[in-house]
Parts: structure tokens; C-alpha cells; sequence
């Protein structure tokens, strides 16, 4: 007989985790493009197929899934508060007021250049930490005896998240440039400070566990268009008094 | 590989700003106000983007 009660925890349990992951290639993919944040993804998956035919998973070579938390919360960190930074000084008319067309133009190639491979090892990096999870889920639920079922429900989430996703990708690709990178910094920010607390705090830190993600990203979002606001308007009138923004 | 890194971790601002966050993060939990972390944290992240973006 099939055992639902172990398909059923590990379908839903999956797909929070293949949502977490999917959000992140997505956010990626906007600045980096579809297929090398697939790619980055792929890359991930098949690290940890790899990883858990040849070795039975990472924990078996003693990696700590606390310390994959802090260094990727630690990256994330590193790299999302300076993006979000960038947007609001785009969105406040800070960064165009301050940079002359040419040396713009060529800072902005640079960074593309870069964005791109950061891009793709923070997509990398999220599908591999939550595919760590997933995978601990489905042993956690396997190891009492319904592997199938456990296999078959983090499966079965993938891609049913997949199918979501992939049918709001279009609308997403035609929101503006800026709104994009701030978007994206909002996520990572929001990830980043998620998972860099979790490591240093333990996993009951968050009241809700993974669901004060949501509650961050509203915050990040909000604080940061706030902060565009005040910006752009301290920028405005010292513009009108004859100030230097 | 240069590029890489310097856009992976940043200047010494956007270095500085995640060290203090970390250490906040470290010094509240290690004196068990975690519930404090979990709102001091984000709010001095969005501090450090704030003065990030001023910069």
C-alpha cells in the first residue's frame, strides 16, 4: 500500500523549500537571462545527485548544513546589500546625477560582466543549499520506511513549482531594469539575512521558520522604497536650493 | 577571477557594513536576545544599504 502519510509531509515540505530555490533562479534569471540561471540550477541539481549516489549525502562527509547557511547567508549579504544599495541610488536619481555618460556606460558593461557571474553562483549556490534540505527531508521521511513515497512527493513538488513558475516568468520579464535590481536585492537581502541568523542563531530562531521569509522581503521592499522616497527627495531640493546632491 | 571576487565581496564600505551585521547577529544571540535579533538585524541591514546608497 502507498504511504500517503509520507508522500503528503514530503510533497509540501519540498515544494517550500523548491519555492525558496525557484525564487532565487528566478530572480537571477531576470538579470542574467533564463538559460544560464537554468544552467546555474542544473549545475546544482547535478551536484547533488552526485553527491548523494556517490556518497549517501553531504552530511556523510561530515558537511554541516548550519555552516552551507552561513557562508551562503554571508555571500548573499555580501552581495545583495550592495545591489540594493545601487537600486535605491538609481531609483533616488543619486548614481546618473553623480556619473558622466561614458564612465557610466563602461561601469555599467563592468558590472554586467561581473553581475553575470555572481548571478549565476548565488542561483548555484541557493539550488544547492535547498536541494540540501530537500534531500534531509526526503532521508528524514525515507528512513522510516516509504522511500518511494518520500522520493516521490520532493519529485512531484518540483515540478508542480516548476509548472508555477514557468507561467509567471513572462510577465516578469517586461518589468524595468532598475525595478528588476531592486527586486532581486530585495530577495537576496531578504535570503541572505534568513539564513545568516539561522546559522548563527540556530533554526528556531525565526518565529515561524520559513515562513518569516515573506515577512522580510515585505519589510526589505518596503523599507527600500521608502528609503528611495527620502532619497530622491532630499536629492530634489538641494537640487533647488543650488546644493550638491 | 579578480573581478569575480571583487564583485562577490565588494569594497571595504559594503565589507565593513556585513561585518557589523554579523557581529551584531553574533553579540545578540550570544547573550540570548535572539528574539531582538530577529528584528534589530534586518533594521540595521537596511541601515547599512542606506548608507550604502548615500555613499
Amino acid at each position: 500500500m502507498f504511504q500517503w502519510t509520507i508522500l503528503i509531509p514530503s510533497f509540501l515540505a519540498a515544494a517550500v523549500e523548491w519555492v525558496e530555490a525557484f525564487t532565487i533562479v528566478l530572480a537571477v534569471s531576470l538579470s542574467i537571462g533564463w538559460p544560464a540561471a537554468t544552467g546555474a540550477a542544473a549545475a546544482a541539481l547535478a551536484v547533488l545527485a552526485a553527491m548523494t549516489a556517490a556518497t549517501g549525502g553531504a552530511l556523510s562527509l561530515g558537511v554541516s548544513v548550519v555552516w552551507l547557511q552561513g557562508v551562503v547567508g554571508i555571500s548573499l549579504l555580501l552581495f545583495g546589500v550592495r545591489w540594493l544599495a545601487k537600486a535605491i541610488a538609481r531609483q533616488a536619481g543619486l548614481q546618473s546625477l553623480h556619473d558622466e555618460a561614458q564612465e557610466f556606460d563602461r561601469t555599467r558593461a563592468r558590472l554586467r560582466t561581473g553581475d553575470w557571474y555572481a548571478g549565476w553562483v548565488i542561483a548555484f549556490k541557493g539550488v544547492l543549499l535547498e536541494g540540501l534540505e530537500v534531500w534531509l527531508i526526503v532521508v528524514a521521511l525515507g528512513v522510516q520506511g516509504g522511500w518511494s513515497a518520500s522520493v516521490t512527493g520532493a519529485i512531484a513538488a518540483l515540478l508542480i513549482v516548476l509548472a508555477a513558475g514557468l507561467a509567471i516568468r513572462k510577465p516578469l520579464a517586461s518589468v524595468p531594469e532598475n525595478i528588476i535590481k531592486f527586486a532581486v536585492g530585495v530577495m537576496i537581502v531578504s535570503f541572505g539575512t534568513f539564513w545568516t541568523l539561522e546559522a548563527v542563531g540556530g533554526s528556531a530562531v525565526w518565529p515561524g521558520g520559513d515562513r518569516s521569509l515573506p515577512g522580510l522581503i515585505l519589510f526589505y521592499a518596503a523599507g527600500g522604497a521608502l528609503l528611495a522616497a527620502v532619497l530622491r527627495r532630499s536629492v530634489s531640493s538641494n537640487i533647488l536650493r543650488g546644493r550638491r546632491p | 577571477m579578480k573581478a569575480l571576487v571583487k564583485t562577490l565581496i565588494g569594497d571595504v564600505a559594503n565589507l565593513s557594513v556585513v561585518a557589523v551585521i554579523l557581529f551584531a547577529a553574533a553579540a545578540l544571540t550570544w547573550i540570548g536576545e535572539s528574539a531582538i535579533a530577529v528584528y534589530a538585524i534586518p533594521l540595521m541591514t537596511l541601515a547599512g544599504v542606506a548608507w550604502l546608497a548615500r555613499r
